[in-house]
């Protein structure tokens, strides 16, 4: 089997004794484009900063291209691009020169790729970095970690900031990036539309644990929601709480919403013999999916106003 | 190549891809021999992750929708014939059996359904004479 490109094996960190990362596992593939998901403050970050060797895990370790993280060298650094949440770059300098500084450390680096990307994300190359708005910074951070021509990227929430136009560009050179060199991506966001037909597999996190991981196919068909109407006579509370799987129902009027995991099929005959009328399917986004999980593990916000 | 691609709907999105090309085929929009994007122009066109791409490529190759070429590329495929009774038995009998049912349920008896279908059928050929 092909070496996976990133390898976490039981990976733990801790700030001042509270745990950010909790003894986690996972492993992706080459060429897989990842998307990581989880509440504010579930510990993506600092995963993605632990990979990167910016941060030391407390136990475990984790392998980016088959090098462990703990005794990575200069030479695993020029194979992975890394956008952070906040691309930290010398803020007096020009982003001309910026790349001129990349270009000097990187041995891959790919100027023609550069000069590409810089007119596509239209960079202002002769502005200072610190007059860069956060959206622009994010942008410059890209193409420097594109013009290296990296075999892994790791981006954190890269499309937050970015205006709609901008976003699809982004996301449009991380396909590419993809589709081409068969570059393994690794990223982070809150965007779950944009994971959504951009990502292949979903790894959701919460409170530092790996809540599941898998393909965005079978994360969908997971869970499932209909809306029933019943013939005569409503089913009693009991009755409906045996149904398979269920995990929420909700009535207005005549009409129950039904959420539900597992198996589809199984519910449906369940249901049909509690004499319904219509059934009719619900369309679940990525979205809804993930509230649903969320909800479950005990994180929702309920207005009480 | 222009699909609609939602990638709300449960339906997933590889098979959003084999339908709408089916689809496409089926209307005259592409003819046998004609040659379709590759997975990473089509990736990138569409903004959807290349391996889903793939995916579907995978599915119409397997159902003889489309060939991929070495190095020529991918393209549609000639239209099969003599159909496999096995597959219109898995692909096409549950469809009508709905079609019934729904049928059915609307006060829709079989001979007017039967007119409905000739219909259907004749407004198709005409569309692909247009085209």
């Amino acid at each position: 089997m092909e070496l996976p490109a990133i390898d976490i094996c039981k990976l733990e960190k801790a700030y001042d004794g509270i745990i950010a990362i909790d003894e986690l596992s996972l492993s992706i593939p080459q060429g897989s484009i990842l998307g990581l998901i989880g509440p504010n403050g579930a510990g993506k970050s600092t995963l993605l900063q632990t990979l990167m060797g910016i941060l030391l895990p407390d136990r475990g370790d984790a392998f980016i291209l088959g090098k462990s993280i703990l005794d990575s060298g200069p030479d695993i650094r020029q194979q992975v691009g890394y956008v952070p949440d906040f691309p930290i770059m010398y803020p007096r300098f020009k982003v001309e020169e910026m790349f001129a500084l990349a270009q000097r450390l990187y041995i891959n680096w790919d100027e023609n790729k550069c000069r590409g990307l810089c007119n596509y994300f239209k960079i202002p190359a002769s502005k200072r970095v610190r007059t860069l708005s956060r959206g622009m910074k994010v942008r410059t951070a890209l193409v420097l970690a594109l013009s290296i021509r990296p075999r892994v990227l790791i981006l954190d929430e890269p499309t937050a900031g970015l205006d709609p136009v901008a976003r699809r560009a982004f996301l449009k050179a991380m396909i590419d990036e993809a589709a081409e060199g068969g570059t393994t991506v690794l990223y982070s966001s809150h965007n779950l539309n944009d994971l959504e037909q951009t990502a292949d597999h979903i790894a959701v996190i919460n409170q530092g644990k790996l809540l599941l991981t898998c393909s965005i196919d079978e994360l969908k068909n997971s869970i499932h929601k209909s809306q029933v109407v019943f013939a005569a006579d409503n089913p009693a509370e009991k009755v409906i709480n045996f149904l398979p799987g269920l995990i929420e129902v909700s009535k207005q009027g005549k009409i129950y919403t039904f959420t539900a995991s597992g198996d589809q099929q199984a519910f449906r005959e369940a249901l049909a013999d509690l004499n319904p009328t219509i059934i009719e399917p619900v369309n679940l986004s990525l979205e809804d999916v993930f509230i649903t999980y969320m909800k479950k593990e005990g994180y929702s916000y309920d207005y009480a106003i | 190549m222009h699909l609609n691609i939602d990638p709300r709907s449960s339906t997933p999105v590889y098979q959003q891809i084999v339908d709408a090309v089916k689809n496409a085929v089926a209307r005259g929009l592409y003819n046998p021999g004609d040659k379709i994007p590759t997975v990473r122009e089509m990736a990138s066109e569409l903004t959807i992750n290349p391996n889903t791409i793939a995916k579907a490529y995978q599915k119409l190759e397997q159902e003889g929708v489309i060939v991929t070429m070495r190095s020529r590329g991918t393209f549609i495929a000639e239209r099969k014939t003599a159909p496999e009774s096995k597959e219109v038995k898995t692909l096409l009998k549950p469809s009508l059996d709905r079609l019934r049912v729904e049928a059915f349920h609307l006060g829709i008896e079989p001979e007017e359904l039967k007119i409905l279908l000739l219909e259907t059928l004749e407004e198709w050929e005409k569309e692909r004479r247009d085209i």
